[in-house]
């Protein structure tokens, strides 16, 4: 039998073979959310929020009729970046200026970051949610939501606490982040030194965690400690 | 064998973390999937939500032409089955039902005699 690709010719004749990697959309929305608020600002993180989960949904409703996208990344991230765009105009948050010499323009401006900025967005997307000013618990809460694409319920159970302690966690944080941190800017010097043993710390509680976390009967646990050795060997 | 249409309303805007909605769209996948293996598939798209709606002797054009989001169509599957039972019974799996709004309403395709 000949075979190419190692693709089996009976799953080729399959148009609705969804295989998706697993936990594609909670990675993808933790480097959309690193990736766009480097570029849009911090304090667009809500908005940025509604475009990335639109998108997601759009996948959702669009992908089972027909097949999964070639690059479903690239798809993910041009469809949530659309949105934003729309968004950030109906709330007059671009000029006329950001949107030409930006870049920001749907057709003409759109490329999709390339693996080595996303890991700079995420590196910077850490070292702000852990923001001394931040108490240690919701820089954790923080990094999980934003980072790790994880929801209140799955934080809340994490770390069992209750649901609306974590929610509102993450309101004060992102409030927080809209109203003071403005654009992300790393630490340097003496900052960053004090910032990363932060860091180091809220990885390594991530790693303990990682441990406790059950989702009824399917284990949480590899997910998250992966997430966290991940995260560190950066 | 038959053709029916299902036709695809609400299920829409359940607040979903990353995880849920890939897993969501996982189930829509394998549903249609399976319809697909057992020879029961003939097509299906999804819509766009934005819509028009002409009407008045066509002279009158609005947006969209729902209210409630339980109405919207979301779109449409068509698929072949022995009898109107079956197409229904095919239909019940649908994931568009772990939304309490979600329906999908199954029509007889009218074939031509040959």
């Amino acid at each position: 039998m000949i075979r190419h690709n190692s693709h089996d010719i009976t799953e080729e004749a399959n148009p609705h073979t969804m295989e998706i990697v697993d936990h594609l959309f909670r990675h993808e929305h933790g480097k959309m959310i690193a990736s766009f608020t480097s570029k849009y600002g911090f304090r667009n993180i809500e908005i940025i929020e509604d475009a990335i989960q639109d998108a997601l949904i759009r996948a959702m409703q669009v992908w089972p009729f027909r097949a999964v996208p070639d690059n479903p990344s690239a798809w993910i991230f041009k469809v949530a970046n659309n949105r934003l765009i729309d968004k950030l105009r109906r709330e007059q948050k671009l000029s006329k200026i950001d949107t030409i010499e930006n870049g920001l323009d749907k057709v003409e401006g759109f490329r999709m970051p390339d693996e080595d900025e996303i890991e700079d967005d995420q590196l910077k997307m850490i070292f702000t949610c852990c923001h001394p000013s931040l108490p240690e618990e919701t820089q954790i809460i923080l990094t999980l939501n934003l980072l790790c694409g994880l929801g209140t319920d799955e934080i809340a159970r994490a770390l069992m606490k209750n649901k609306e302690a974590i929610a509102k966690a993450l309101t004060r944080g992102k409030r927080k982040f809209k109203n003071e941190i403005g654009s992300l800017k790393p630490p340097v010097d003496k900052e960053l030194e004090l910032r990363l043993q932060v860091v180091m710390k809220v990885i390594y509680l991530l790693f303990n965690e990682g441990y406790k976390v059950t989702k009824g009967t399917q284990l949480m646990d590899p997910t998250l400690s992966s997430e966290s050795i991940r995260l560190g060997m950066r | 064998m038959e053709r029916y249409l299902y036709v695809f309303r609400g299920g829409e805007g359940m607040g979903r973390t990353p995880e849920e909605i890939q897993a969501h769209m996982g189930r829509w996948g394998a549903w249609i999937g399976k319809l697909s293996e057992q020879g029961k598939h003939e097509g299906g798209e999804p819509l766009n939500p934005e819509g028009r709606l002409v009407k008045s002797g066509g002279t009158v054009v609005t947006d969209g032409p729902f209210a409630e989001g339980s109405e919207v169509v979301g779109g449409y599957l068509l698929v072949k089955a022995g009898n109107y039972d079956e197409a229904v019974e095919m239909s019940k799996e649908c994931p568009i039902f772990e939304a309490d709004d979600g329906t999908v309403e199954v029509r007889q395709i009218a074939e031509i005699p040959a």
